[in-house]
């Protein structure tokens, strides 16, 4: 369903991602790992198609079209939804009124009409549950004054209201307490259907521990280096990432 | 002579007495601080005339439906419906000892050197408006109208005088504009207001003139003990521009709130002049201007808060920020504190940037077109000022007017 194919990219000359392959069918969550600067945000950023992020070779293909050449909005009306380490703080840009924008935006450009308001805020009241926010979260500024686990939930709710078809969800996890760390997980697994692919890319074990994935894949220096099951995330957890450099050289 | 001859006498000499101000000044060159960034050689190239012969009617306009008192000045020509608390000046100079009339010819020489247009305003006006603000009346509109009716530069001399009476909390809109876009008009209009003890002013100014006028905008605010002057002025369209404000924070407790957004396409000059005055101790003032400038449009933002020697336990801030969407547009910014006296706290900063691309860049991830990514950060960096409006009738009109810029 969702296929990065031989991919290489570069920022500001300096290569980042090579030779990247992915193929995750619908249904399927895969999990990337890594250390850090091994291009885990490079790989979002790109996919998300941030005009930064050069790509010199491969492609990026979902349900069998070549995302390449869209902008941003148009990959996002495709299906695709990424989920950003640092979510951007939109100061004066009211939650609801964004939510209804993409929401909407993204309808248009799959040829349906536009949410009807009532319905539009019957599904945000009832989605807000699932990531715990008290509906006051709804007036705020879209991630403005938001702590570390507020920015990653409100992802989730994104994700959730804006239905796509493939999640790449980058550190996802990261900074998030206990209880967050539950909802965020909870989120992802709502989310999840016979019909969507899910990349998670994370530091941590712990996220794993409510979600089943199907594939796990270590990246280091811009490539994926070894792919397995679950098993592979307990051997890293004991072995470090070292361990995937010594096998390799 | 009856009293109709004395007014029309009294009111000559206020203007005679204002022209020869003016002529020892002269226009002002870019010398003058306060003009600094103002070219004026196109403007005096003009011949702009007084309209002669113009015969006003009663139309609809913006900001009817407020339903409240309204005055419209077309080209010169005053109409409003007979009210006790509005006198034309004119009547109100019957009597030379008045004491408006002995401030009128006073303040000339006082602000001759930092704008000499408002005295140009007091050498010119033929007529104006004296509204007395109290329990009886406490809102009022006023439309300013500029209305060529040939292609004949015309000439335009609004003259305003406000009395806020004590403890009364009033509202006044000024909407001035084109009635033709393409009109070729100089409009100068000058606003005086005098806040009593206790009373509080809510003035929203709406500027919207045709992309070919030149327009001078003086606004006088005098402050008595404990007044509250709020001003929002919304610079939505227009040629050439210039506004001066001079706010005097004449007594204890005073307390005043301008805030401004100014739109500049093409290539529109706005040059905004702000001088906060607290001339007296537990004074407070607060600016917030904000700008948008696209194409090859120009803006000024001048303002000077002065804290003289005695005046302890001052309370002012003051904000500019702009966005610039393109490499041609300019912003001059230059927010000044003049302070004699060490028991202050007064602030001050201004920004200019372009939209941030992050934040454009995240919009668009979510599937939001780049040119209504770009609306709706404009709209975030602009609503903290529209959402101070009160009245729905004037958000929803200045919205849709910027909604019809980007």
């Amino acid at each position: 369903m969702f296929k990065i194919k031989n991919l290489d990219v570069s920022v500001e000359n300096k290569k980042i991602l090579k030779n990247f392959n992915i193929n995750v069918k619908a249904g399927e969550l895969h999990v990337i790992m890594g250390p850090n600067g091994s291009g885990k945000s490079t790989l979002t950023n790109t996919i998300a198609g941030n005009e930064n992020y050069n790509i010199n070779n491969g492609d990026i293909i979902l349900r069998k079209k070549s995302l390449l050449e869209l902008d941003p909005e148009e990959r996002a009306g495709e299906g695709v939804f990424v989920s950003f380490q640092y979510p951007t703080s939109l100061p004066g840009v009211n939650n609801v009124y964004f939510l209804r924008e993409a929401v909407n935006s993204i309808r248009k450009y799959n040829g349906l009409t536009e949410l009807k308001s009532i319905d539009f805020m019957k599904k945000i009241k009832s989605t807000i549950k699932d990531v715990d926010f008290d509906e006051s979260f709804i007036n705020r500024a879209v991630n403005d004054g938001f702590s570390g686990g507020e920015k990653k939930r409100n992802e989730i709710l994104q994700l959730l209201m804006m239905e796509p078809s493939v999640a790449i969800l980058d550190e996802t996890d990261s900074g998030l307490d206990i209880d967050a760390l539950r909802t965020v997980a909870m989120g992802i697994n709502k989310f999840r259907n016979k019909d969507r692919a899910i990349i998670l890319i994370t530091h941590y074990q712990r996220i794993l521990d409510y979600l089943k994935p199907d594939k796990v894949h270590i990246l280091i220096d811009g490539s994926i280096v070894k792919s397995g099951n679950i098993e592979l995330v307990d051997t890293l957890e004991k072995k470090g990432y070292k361990w995937i450099q010594k096998e390799n050289q | 002579m009856d009293s109709k001859g004395k007014s029309v006498v009294s009111l000559n000499l206020l203007n005679k007495n204002a022209l020869d101000i003016f002529n020892c000044y002269g226009y002002p060159n870019k010398n003058n601080e306060d003009w600094k960034y103002t070219n004026l050689k196109k403007f005096q190239s003009f011949n702009f005339s007084k309209p002669e012969n113009f015969v006003p009617s009663k139309r609809k306009y913006n900001f009817d439906d407020l339903g409240i008192t309204t005055i419209n000045i077309i080209n010169n020509k005053i109409m409003f419906d007979d009210k006790p608390n509005i006198l034309t000046l004119k009547t109100l100079f019957d009597d030379k000892s008045n004491k408006i009339y002995k401030n009128f010819i006073d303040i000339n020489s006082k602000i001759a050197k930092s704008n000499p247009f408002f005295v140009l305003n007091s050498a010119n006006f033929t007529d104006g408006v004296f509204i007395k603000l109290d329990s009886k009346m406490k809102n009022v509109l006023i439309n300013l109208v500029g209305y060529n009716k040939t292609d004949t530069p015309e000439a335009y001399f609004n003259r305003i005088h406000i009395e806020v009476s004590k403890n009364c909390d009033s509202n006044l809109f000024i909407n001035s504009f084109g009635e033709k876009e393409s009109n070729l008009y100089y409009k100068n209009s000058a606003i005086t207001i005098d806040l009593n003890e206790n009373s509080q002013i809510n003035m929203t100014n709406i500027f919207e003139e045709s992309i070919k006028s030149y327009s001078f905008n003086s606004l006088i605010v005098n402050q008595k003990k404990h007044s509250f002057y709020n001003g929002k002025s919304f610079f939505l369209k227009s040629n050439f521009i210039r506004n001066d404000i001079v706010n005097n924070l004449f007594s204890e407790g005073s307390n005043s709130n301008l805030d401004g957004l100014f739109i500049g396409t093409k290539n529109e000059f706005i040059d905004n002049n702000i001088k906060i005055n607290h001339n007296s101790k537990h004074t407070t003032s607060k600016v917030l201007y904000k700008g948008i400038l696209d194409d090859k449009s120009k803006a000024v933002f001048n303002a000077q808060v002065n804290v003289p020697f005695k005046s302890k336990k001052i309370d002012s801030d003051q904000k500019n920020h702009n966005i610039l969407l393109s490499n041609t547009a300019k912003i001059n910014s230059n927010p000044k504190l003049k302070i004699s006296c060490d028991d202050v706290k007064c602030s001050h900063g201004s920004t200019i940037g372009n939209l941030d691309k992050d934040s454009i860049f995240y919009l668009r991830s979510r599937g939001i077109d780049l040119n209504e990514s770009k609306k709706i950060l404009l709209n975030s960096f602009m609503n903290d000022i529209i959402d101070k409006i009160d009245q729905d009738i004037i958000k929803k009109h200045i919205s849709d007017s910027i909604s019809k810029i980007f």
